[in-house]
């Protein structure tokens, strides 16, 4: 890194630069820089030169788009195993570690050939200009505030949301207790069921909670005689 | 000389290129061949009478498009579209590749490319082919704008992925694209 750093101070040229797409538009501009091609490709100076314009765009408060430190970091470990001995053994034929790269960057210098090549085609409403419009067509065609409107209506109309109001039925389990115990102040022994008024779920509910209620607090006893059979209460006297 | 000028009228009613399919819908005896050298009829009689017009293939059909020579007096009155750098390189890949995702996009660029997408998306080069993930296609309508009859008239790609072999003094610029 320290080479890198001294290159630094003497790299202000890089103000003139390009502006890169990417990092592998920055490294392939670096090894065009350096006549390098694939074949004899030396990635070590490339890294350092990448390295050192990523340390100068820093200093220099320029913003650099997150792949361009990626790319550092990844350039550094690759550095590092470039320099390190080889651990495959003798006779191993291991992939190199800057074979990746090396793909990376060919398939991105194609594209960018090829993309270069389409632009140099001559392209309509550019070059050449087809029957109807300069413009290309706009994907709205064109109409009157009349015609907007009427759309917007019928979008409406079909997405009209029909509402349901559910009135939920709420049961006062204590004033089901007072029902109770009002029933059971004319006879000592009354049946569950005959508390009930509307039968709907919310009252049995309210109505069979209270009669437990009433049977913790000792007003009445609860009596069941049979499975799912009647359940009667029996006044409990104080 | 009927047919010709129907061939004629087809071309010249339609919004973008005339599908050869259409034409072949109106002139159900035609073949494909009787419509380009129809098209060539016509276009020998453009060039005779000086007309600033031909008629192009492109997108598996044929459309009227000026000729060069006029492109400086139409740039008075359009503006010219222009494709970002980014936007090329990522209608390269959709063309070379696709479909594909953007995934395949911003590995292949190193980069993120939503803006690029988003801008090729809105000049309708490119469309979406729903699904899991979303993949991207190029239209019709490129193929009309880069006047290709169809993806298979791109240049090979193998030809600029060799261009990394070639030794430095052989190779010349090896990134046209900067010049």
């Amino acid at each position: 890194m320290m080479s890198a750093l001294a290159d630094v101070r003497s790299m202000d040229f890089i103000l003139h630069l390009p502006r890169f797409e990417g990092p592998l538009d920055l490294l392939l501009y670096l090894i065009e820089k350096n006549k390098y091609t694939l074949a004899d490709l030396e990635i070590c100076p490339i890294i350092d030169q990448y390295l050192a314009y990523v340390v100068k765009m820093r200093a220099l408060d320029i913003e650099l788009a997150g792949e361009f430190l990626d790319m550092a970091s990844y350039l550094i470990w690759l550095k590092s195993c470039l320099l390190l001995p080889s651990l495959t053994r003798p006779g191993e034929e291991g992939v190199s570690p800057e074979h990746e790269l090396k793909e990376m960057l060919r398939a991105y210098l194609a594209i960018k050939q090829a993309a270069h090549e389409l632009s140099e085609r001559p392209m309509l409403y550019r070059d050449r200009f087809p029957r109807g419009s300069t413009e290309p067509e706009r994907a709205v065609p064109r109409m009157g505030l009349g015609a907007l409107m009427k759309a917007i209506e019928s979008i409406r109309e079909r997405t009209k949301h029909y509402v349901m109001k559910l009135e939920a039925r709420r049961f006062s389990i204590r004033e089901m207790m007072g029902r109770i115990h009002a029933l059971l102040r004319e006879r000592p022994r009354i049946d569950l069921n005959e508390a009930v008024r509307t039968g709907e779920k919310g009252e049995l509910i309210a109505l069979f909670i209270a009669a437990l209620e009433l049977s913790k607090s000792s007003v009445a006893r609860l009596v069941q005689k049979s499975l799912f059979g009647r359940i009667t209460l029996i006044r409990k006297e104080a | 000389m009927e047919k010709r000028e129907i061939v004629e009228s087809l071309i010249f009613v339609s919004d973008g290129a005339r599908p050869l399919k259409e034409i072949r819908q109106a002139l159900p005896d035609v073949t494909a061949e009787e419509v380009d050298e129809l098209v060539a009829e016509l276009n020998r009689i453009y060039d005779r009478t000086g007309r600033s017009f031909r008629i192009v293939p492109a997108a598996e059909g044929y459309l009227f498009v000026t000729l060069p020579e006029y492109t400086v007096h139409l740039r008075a009155v359009a503006t010219p579209i222009r494709l970002s750098q980014a936007a090329l390189e990522a209608l390269a890949i959709i063309a070379y590749k696709g479909p594909c995702t953007r995934q395949t996009v911003e590995t292949i660029r190193g980069v993120d490319s939503s803006s690029a997408l988003k801008s090729l998306l809105k000049s309708a080069l490119i469309d979406i082919k729903p699904g899991k993930p979303v993949q991207y296609h190029t239209t019709d309508h490129f193929l009309e704008v880069f006047g290709l009859r169809s993806l298979s008239e791109l240049p090979d790609i193998a030809q600029f992925e060799e261009v990394f072999d070639v030794p430095a003094e052989e190779a010349g610029t090896l990134d046209q694209s900067r010049e």
